[in-house]
């Protein structure tokens, strides 16, 4: 022990007073800064948005119909709150239930080297930059739909169901659809990835105590795993849901951009991202520039809505230590 | 078709299922493959009883109160990997006694238990030999369907595992859920004698629809043991049930073991000697995966045969 103390370099007090000092200054500055710099994002797209938000009131900005750059100035971004709400919460709908299954499947069934494949696989997908994803979509996913799936059903409905037209709109390959199918496949590895991470925590004692009471492997999911791991994979869902709401590259390419309502089932649509990734270099007029900005800004309100949904959820609903938090 | 029709014939497609899996053709088709058969020597409360259908042909239609299983082990040996578990254990579990299995931390005694319904069937690594005997048949054999086997013999953990998400109701149940029984007034009554089994019954019978993790962890403990009981499993394994619960809650399950052993065959694995002498008839001692010596519990701790077991009672080692 003495040989030990000897050996303790002998520090200042000074030197350790200080040192605490400027670590706790460092850290707290480090820690603010990433506040400042979200609130000061949050400021500037609001503060930019103003004159649209001025002009048009919030709500009659978020409701107004009419997107008309060229002629009469008019912005209104109901067209593209519809066309992202649409698109997002069917990719969602369609994606999450293949998800949670590649989650269950990794996580449950799979054998160890399968499983960490499947991971890697589902981290190489969410690792694709979404331009190339848009090129696929581009080049073979959006022929492909136009020959098989669109223009069989128009040309279907033309002779059957000239009804049907103005709502399943022009099969150009560019689309509502063609876009939703792919933002469902870019939101399956989150929703896929943080669902096998919510069943991987469930504890081993709930699996085996059901399974003492004679429950099979699907039972034992059904009745110890689903219930426990519910609110990660509710979080993990609802996380996917904001990816899919914020995609710009992948839908911008695919959608078809248009800017006035309505909307066809086949046919040409627009969310946020894609009419501000398409407009800001040409938007002259300061009103236009304006409007880019406040649907930013309405962008910016939605992300913090859905990441404050996710957190409410896990904390609803999220159980430690055997009890319901 | 709407959603019960559905499901009903679901059921049945599944149930048919599972009587060819599990070879045996000769139980009686219920909802859910279960046999209700009026039970010979049941009192008031009991008038029917809800015997699991097994592969078993020597106890298929007899309740088991009537005709308990009888349950050895020849040569059990499980390892995990190259790594030996337990070696080579040949015991008796005697009919409606508790048996304590008893022995220093990693000598073996949970992987034994494991052993006796199958659960290391979940674990990849671990690997079996050996015979455990329900009624004369190998439960190891290719011909037999883990789950039921586990339906006839159930676990209670060191911990207590209430479903988090149900009510006490759903979780005491659970398991009778899982054989298909839906009709609420067998659940109400499966329900309330398995808490009364399990004494908790009078402590928890105005709030049954609470969240089952609003229970004291000795409650938890006791749901547990009573969600076990409710599937009327002959065999009960327990592995050291008490381990996390104070002296009072200790107490009580201890109270409740011995009465418990009228009706079901109890292997309990415990670190404390005092409740081995306690609450069981015969005690088996394991040291480093061997069984040392089994016996009457009396003659084990006041006369034991080998010096490894005297020394581990009188606490001069583990």
């Amino acid at each position: 022990m003495m040989r030990l103390q000897s050996q303790v370099k002998s520090t200042s007090i000074l030197y350790r007073w200080l040192g605490d000092r400027i670590f706790t200054v460092v850290v707290v500055l480090l820690g603010a800064s990433i506040i400042l710099i979200t609130a000061g994002m949050a400021w500037v797209l609001f503060d930019e948005g103003g004159l649209a938000l001025r002009e048009f009131g919030f709500f009659g900005f978020l409701s107004g119909t009419t997107w008309d750059p060229a002629v009469q100035l008019q912005f209104g971004a109901w067209p593209f709150l519809f066309g992202t709400l649409v698109t997002s919460g069917l990719a969602l709908l369609i994606s999450i239930f293949p998800a949670i299954a590649v989650g269950i499947f990794s996580a449950e069934y799979a054998p160890k080297w399968l499983s960490s494949l499947i991971d890697n696989l589902v981290q190489l997908i969410a690792a694709v930059p979404s331009v190339v994803i848009g090129i696929w979509g581009i080049f073979v996913l959006a022929p492909w739909m136009r020959e098989t799936v669109y223009m069989p059903i128009y040309l279907w409905a033309e002779t059957s169901a000239p009804g049907l037209i103005p709502i399943l709109g022009h099969p150009i390959g560019y689309g509502m659809t063609t876009a939703t199918i792919v933002l469902s496949l870019m939101i399956v590895p989150y929703t896929a990835a943080l669902s096998k991470d919510a069943i991987e925590s469930v504890p081993k004692e709930q699996r085996e105590a059901s399974r003492a009471l004679g429950a099979t492997r699907w039972e034992v999911i059904r009745m110890a795993v689903l219930p426990y791991a519910r609110s990660g994979i509710l979080a993990g869902t609802v996380l996917s849901l904001g990816r899919a709401i914020g995609e710009t590259m992948a839908v911008a390419m695919l959608i078809g951009n248009k800017n006035t309502l309505p909307f066809s089932i086949f046919g040409a649509g627009a969310t946020m991202p894609s009419v501000i990734v398409n407009e800001f270099r040409e938007a002259v007029e300061s009103l236009h520039l304006s409007s880019l900005m406040a649907i930013g800004f309405v962008l910016f309100i939605i992300a913090l809505i859905v990441n404050l949904l996710a957190a409410w959820i896990i904390r609803k609903y999220s159980i430690s230590g055997g009890k319901v938090v | 078709m709407d959603y019960k029709s559905i499901k009903k014939f679901t059921m049945k497609i599944l149930n048919s299922l599972k009587t060819l899996t599990t070879g045996n053709k000769k139980l009686p088709q219920t909802a859910s493959g279960l046999a209700l058969a009026t039970h010979p020597q049941s009192g008031t409360d009991a008038a029917s009883h809800i015997e699991i259908g097994a592969g078993s042909n020597a106890h298929s239609s007899v309740g088991s109160a009537a005709k308990p299983a009888r349950m050895e082990t020849r040569g059990l040996t499980v390892m995990y990997g190259k790594a030996t578990g337990v070696h080579n254990i040949s015991i008796p579990i005697h009919t409606r006694k508790v048996t304590a299995l008893i022995g220093p931390s990693g000598c073996g005694k949970t992987t034994f238990l494991r052993a006796l319904n199958r659960m290391h069937d979940l674990t990849r690594i671990a690997r079996v030999t050996g015979e455990v005997l329900l009624d004369g048949k190998n439960i190891y054999d290719s011909d037999i369907n883990p789950v039921l086997i586990r339906r006839r013999i159930g676990m209670v953990f060191q911990k207590p595992t209430p479903f988090p998400t149900m009510s006490i109701f759903d979780n005491v149940v659970a398991g009778l859920k899982l054989v298909g029984i839906r009709n609420r007034s067998i659940l109400n009554e499966a329900c309330e004698k398995a808490l009364r089994q399990a004494a908790l019954f009078d402590e928890v019978k105005d709030r049954l629809g609470d969240a089952a993790v609003s229970l004291s962890g000795g409650q938890q403990q006791r749901l547990s043991i009573a969600r076990a009981l409710a599937v009327e499993p002959e065999v009960l394994l327990m592995d050291e049930p008490t381990s996390s619960l104070d002296p009072q809650a200790t107490n009580r399950i201890e109270e409740l073991i011995h009465s418990l052993k009228k009706e079901v065959t109890i292997v309990i694995i415990t670190h404390n000697m005092q409740q081995a002498a306690r609450v069981s008839d015969y005690t088996a001692f394991f040291y480093m995966g061997k069984l040392v010596e089994m016996g009457k519990t009396k003659s084990l701790f006041t006369n034991p045969r080998q010096k490894k077991t005297e020394e581990y009672i009188t606490g001069r080692f583990g």
